[in-house]
């Protein structure tokens, strides 16, 4: 339903990946405020490169040279999944609620091996074109549990802690501080780093796309979506 | 076992098919001894495919390679021929741009990339950069970005926020302190030694496990249905090799076995060593090499057949990082092969791989894989028309125990040893511009830290390769 709305895209698309994209720039940076930059180029004071013509470059991050960025892959998604969402690592996700989706059924597309039956020695050397349906259903299974057991037990709410809602199962005020320290801890369980202004009025923005649809639990819907979504994303799946 | 006969007849084949009439397998030594600095030639010579596809057939770079190489001649070149003409060939060559990707040969071969493929060629743009980035800091040892990547490479885990946050907040050389002892503890994980942690993942490929012939029953974990030898046996071995700067040659030297206890009920893996390991094993303390002489192995990899190739292959690509099937460390021995076996390896489509292949093989000859029970045996008098010595990296040795000594102590030891872990912590192998880092690493591996994979470990995070994002 959401579909377009998602960062789903991104998450298993490396290969133009620049990691100093990863995030827009934030805080003080070297030679950002005037002076030289690290080659010795003078620098207005937005960080753009002064040329000796009195010309001027437009300010730029420098991306990695290598952007060397690999799949997390099955145990090490387990592990990090389990420590985002607060479960142990077999209560993640299962499906049928009896087979470990890591270990037993999504195993080699997600990087695994099988190397005392099937012979699979290494992980393959490529992702499979399951692995980004397998990576979903992960995170929505995941997401969906936590959500669950924060909007029922508020008390011991780990993610969305504090939410507000209606008569209606909806937001009572998406702009409440509540929504985005819920999103702030999002990043910081997945991503290891605060959530930026922008991500955060993106994310609140989108409750609106959820209410539109005319779901009876908007909130709900709206806290597994914003889960999925940033456990989805390249930071959260690559390193 | 028709499926073990299969196995070994299909592996010959293979090698078979794959060996070469006119391709001279001295030339990858000749173009070293051309270009002793150029990185592909850093711990050994670059394979066949440098020039070649499928010999005899030469890629665009080896193709500008022959069109300088006396032209006008009959082809094939005689031996002395090819040896005396082949270095103006190459200095020919250098001048051009084979690949079309925008550089000369020769500027490829002094960067390290391939003046065959299009797609590799030497790195353009440069550091530093005009300003930091402030979330990694591209060009530059980033330890936050280490010490995440650490947990993750090692533990198994990213760290927390709260964690990172620490961690960015120390001085620089505090950090460095928290980065290595990180380190320290991930190599102590349950993730790292433990039963299916990193390393028993990395033997895999060396030990090649099936279960449908394992001997040995535990809770929860029955022998398989036509129980031949335990592979555990090698797991615990080869673990042991890789931890507490054990050394790691003894993976193929070790006169010794492993036993692996612990690791259940939140009680950390340990790894005993010991001399003898009960009926699981036969080969005496003296014939035993480390991991290609257990039970395991044998049975795999010799099976029934008369000459072994597959043991001496297996062995050559696990241990030494060489594939003879892929071209890899062709080293022909004079007046080889001998075709003990009557398998037609002399026909010259073939001897161009066998003459390296069966001295390899010889000292193989004398262990039963399942020819005499109860299995995995060295017997002296098995094969006797064979002889026990042979010849391994261009020495000869007496016997399988020196083969392995002449082989754990080689360079192509240590690289193959980085190599496994370069793989498993960067994803791929080391890129043209990382390979001056990757050697001396290998040879920090085998001079400064005495074959111990842990300080190996260390020397790794502090690399350029590994920090700078």
């Amino acid at each position: 339903m959401f579909r377009d709305q998602l960062y789903l895209h991104a998450a298993l698309l490396t290969a133009a990946l620049g990691m100093g994209c990863l995030a827009e720039p934030v805080g003080p940076v070297p030679g950002a405020d005037g002076g030289t930059g690290l080659d010795g180029s003078l620098l207005g004071p937005d960080g753009s490169i002064v040329l000796p013509d009195g010309g001027v470059v437009e300010n730029q991050i420098p991306e990695s040279e290598k952007a060397r960025v690999q799949f997390k892959r099955q145990r090490r998604l387990r592990a990090d999944f389990a420590a985002a969402l607060g479960f142990s690592a077999d209560e993640v996700c299962k499906e049928l609620d009896r087979f470990d989706c890591f270990v037993t059924v999504h195993n080699i597309s997600l990087g695994g091996v099988d190397a005392y039956n099937l012979g699979i020695f290494e992980p393959l050397e490529e992702t499979t074109k399951t692995t980004p349906i397998a990576m979903e259903r992960i995170a929505l299974t995941g997401c969906r549990n936590r959500v669950d057991l924060d909007l029922d037990t508020p008390e011991s709410a780990l993610i969305f802690k504090n939410l507000a809602m209606d008569a209606s199962g909806g937001l009572a005020d998406v702009n409440a501080a509540s929504v985005d320290d819920a999103i702030d801890a999002l990043y910081k369980r997945f991503a290891l780093r605060r959530a930026n202004p922008e991500e955060i009025a993106e994310l609140r923005g989108f409750y609106e796309t959820v209410t539109a649809s005319g779901d009876t639990k908007a909130a709900r819907s709206w806290a597994i979506l914003a889960c999925f979504m940033v456990s989805t994303s390249v930071e959260s799946l690559f390193y | 076992m028709p499926h073990g006969w299969m196995f070994a007849v299909s592996t010959l084949l293979t090698l078979g098919w794959v060996s070469i009439a006119d391709a001279k397998p001295v030339g990858p030594t000749i173009f070293c001894e051309e270009y002793p600095a150029a990185p592909v030639c850093q711990g050994g010579a670059p394979a066949c495919t440098f020039c070649h596809t499928a010999p005899p057939d030469r890629n665009p770079y080896g193709q500008t390679i022959e069109a300088s190489l006396l032209p006008g001649t009959t082809r094939p070149l005689s031996t002395t021929q090819y040896r005396s003409n082949l270095p103006a060939a190459l200095r020919a060559a250098e001048r051009i741009d084979a690949d079309g990707d925008g550089f000369n040969s020769g500027d490829e071969i002094a960067a390290g990339t391939k003046p065959h493929d299009g797609l590799s060629f030497p790195s353009t743009s440069g550091c530093p950069p005009f300003r930091r980035n402030p979330d990694y800091d591209v060009c530059f040892y980033d330890r936050a970005y280490a010490f995440r990547k650490v947990n993750l490479d090692f533990c198994g885990r990213s760290p927390t926020f709260e964690d990172l946050e620490l961690f960015r907040a120390l001085g620089e050389t505090e950090q460095e302190t928290a980065l290595h002892a990180r380190l320290d503890e991930c190599l102590k994980s349950e993730n790292w030694r433990g039963k299916e942690g990193v390393l028993w993942s990395l033997a895999h490929r060396k030990i090649k496990p099936l279960k449908a012939i394992r001997s040995g029953s535990y809770p929860g974990d029955p022998a398989g249905e036509i129980p031949l030898a335990n592979y555990y046996d090698d797991y615990a071995l080869f673990v042991y090799t890789q931890i507490d700067n054990n050394d790691a040659r003894h993976a193929l030297t070790g006169d010794y076995f492993v036993v692996r206890q612990g690791g259940t009920s939140g009680e950390p893996t340990r790894y005993v060593k010991q001399t003898n390991i009960g009926f699981s094993q036969s080969v005496l303390q003296n014939r035993r090499a480390g991991l290609i002489t257990t039970k395991w192995y044998l049975v795999l990899n010799v099976m029934f057949t008369d000459l072994p190739r597959t043991a001496a292959a297996q062995a050559y690509r696990a241990f030494l990082g060489m594939d003879i099937a892929k071209l890899e460390g062709l080293r022909p021995v004079d007046d080889e092969p001998v075709d003990y076996d009557g398998k037609g390896v002399q026909a010259p489509f073939c001897s161009q791989c066998h003459s390296t292949l069966d001295p390899l093989t010889y000292p193989f000859a004398k262990y039963h894989g399942l020819t005499n029970f109860p299995f995995g045996s060295y017997d002296a008098n098995r094969q006797r028309n064979v002889p026990e010595a042979g010849v391994v990296l261009g020495q000869p040795v007496r016997d399988l125990v020196e083969w392995a000594q002449v082989a754990a102590n080689s360079d192509e030891f240590a690289k193959a040893t980085l190599m496994d872990y370069w793989k498993l912590v960067m994803g791929e192998a080391p890129r043209p511009e990382e390979l001056t880092e990757f050697t001396a690493l290998w040879r920090r591996f085998k001079n400064e830290n005495s074959h111990g994979v842990e300080r190996m470990l260390h020397d790794l995070v502090r690399s350029e390769a590994y920090g700078v994002p």
